[in-house]
C-alpha cells in the first residue's frame, strides 16, 4: 500500500494506492493506514483502486465508516479508478453514491482546489 | 477427487485461519480456468465463496484454529454448486438487517451475507445456521 501526503495550500491530503486485491489482510492494512492520517490530521483522502479487482464486504465497511468519521472532521474520502467488479459491489450496496468517484488523479485533487 | 456419473464432486476441510481462504479460491480459480468457466457467473461466485468462508473462519468458528471448516464442490452439467460449513454454532438468518436501509448503510459491518445472495442464483442454509449452499446455473 503506496501513501503520497500532500498539501494544497492549508489543505492536508493523502493519496492511497492500494496494491492488489482488497480480501481480509489488505482491507486490515488499509484500515491501519487510514487510521494513521487521521490521527496526523490528514482529513481529506483519495483512496486509489485502479489495481483493485476484488473488495470484500469488510473493506467497504472500512471506507464507509472512514468517510462518516472524516465527513464529521470537514473532510472527504474520495474513490479512484473503480473497476467493473468493484464498482458493482458498490452498486449493490447502495454505497456508491455516498462517495465521490474520480477517473483520474488530476480530476480528484482539483476537487480539492480552495478556488472552487 | 471422486467422479460420480457425469458429476465431478470435491470435499475438503480447511483450518479457521483466514489465511486458508486464499489457498481455496486459488485451487477452485484454477480448476474454473481447466473446465473454461470464465463467465462473470464464477467471478462472481469466488466472490461470494470468499465472503462465506470469511464468515465461517470469523462468526462461525470465532477463528477457533481447532475446529474446521468443511467445503463440498458438486459441479454438475447444469450447475456448480458449493457448500459451507462451520462448526459454530450458527445463527438466524432471518436476524441480519437489509444493510441497504438508511439506519445501516454507513454501518461498518453486516453486507457479506447480502453481497452473497447478490452473487448466486440459489442460496439455502441449514436448519441449525452453520451450513450455506450457494449455487449457480451454468
Amino acid at each position: 500500500m503506496d501513501i503520497v501526503k500532500k498539501e494544497k495550500g492549508e489543505l492536508r491530503l493523502a493519496i492511497i494506492r492500494v496494491e492488489g486485491d482488497l480480501g481480509i489482510h489488505r482491507s486490515s492494512e488499509l484500515l491501519a493506514a487510514l487510521t494513521d492520517l487521521e490521527k496526523g490530521k490528514y482529513f481529506h483522502i483519495i483512496v486509489d483502486l485502479h489495481r483493485v479487482k476484488f473488495i470484500c464486504s469488510a473493506a467497504l465497511g472500512i471506507l464507509i465508516s472512514t468517510l462518516q468519521g472524516l465527513l464529521k472532521r470537514g473532510g472527504s474520502l474520495e474513490l479512484l479508478h473503480l473497476q467493473d467488479g468493484v464498482k458493482e459491489k458498490f452498486k449493490i450496496t447502495q454505497l456508491l453514491d455516498k462517495f465521490k468517484v474520480y477517473g483520474s488523479e488530476e480530476e480528484a485533487l482539483e476537487s480539492f482546489d480552495p478556488r472552487k | 477427487m471422486v467422479d460420480e456419473a457425469k458429476d465431478f464432486i470435491k470435499i475438503l476441510t480447511i483450518s479457521s485461519r483466514t489465511e486458508e481462504i486464499r489457498g481455496v479460491l486459488r485451487e477452485l480459480k484454477a480448476y474454473f480456468g481447466e473446465k473454461n468457466y470464465l463467465g462473470i457467473k464464477y467471478q462472481r461466485l469466488l466472490g461470494a465463496i470468499y465472503e462465506a468462508l470469511t464468515n465461517a473462519v470469523i462468526h462461525g468458528n470465532r477463528s477457533d484454529e481447532t475446529k474446521k471448516i468443511l467445503i463440498t464442490y458438486l459441479d454438475c452439467v447444469d450447475k456448480f454448486e458449493v457448500k459451507i460449513i462451520d462448526e459454530g454454532k450458527g445463527f438466524d438468518i432471518e436476524s441480519i438487517p437489509d444493510p441497504r436501509l438508511p439506519e445501516n448503510v454507513i454501518k461498518p459491518n453486516g453486507r457479506g451475507l447480502y453481497l452473497i445472495k447478490n452473487s448466486v442464483d440459489e442460496l439455502c442454509f441449514g436448519e441449525k445456521g452453520n451450513e450455506i449452499t450457494m449455487g449457480i446455473n451454468k
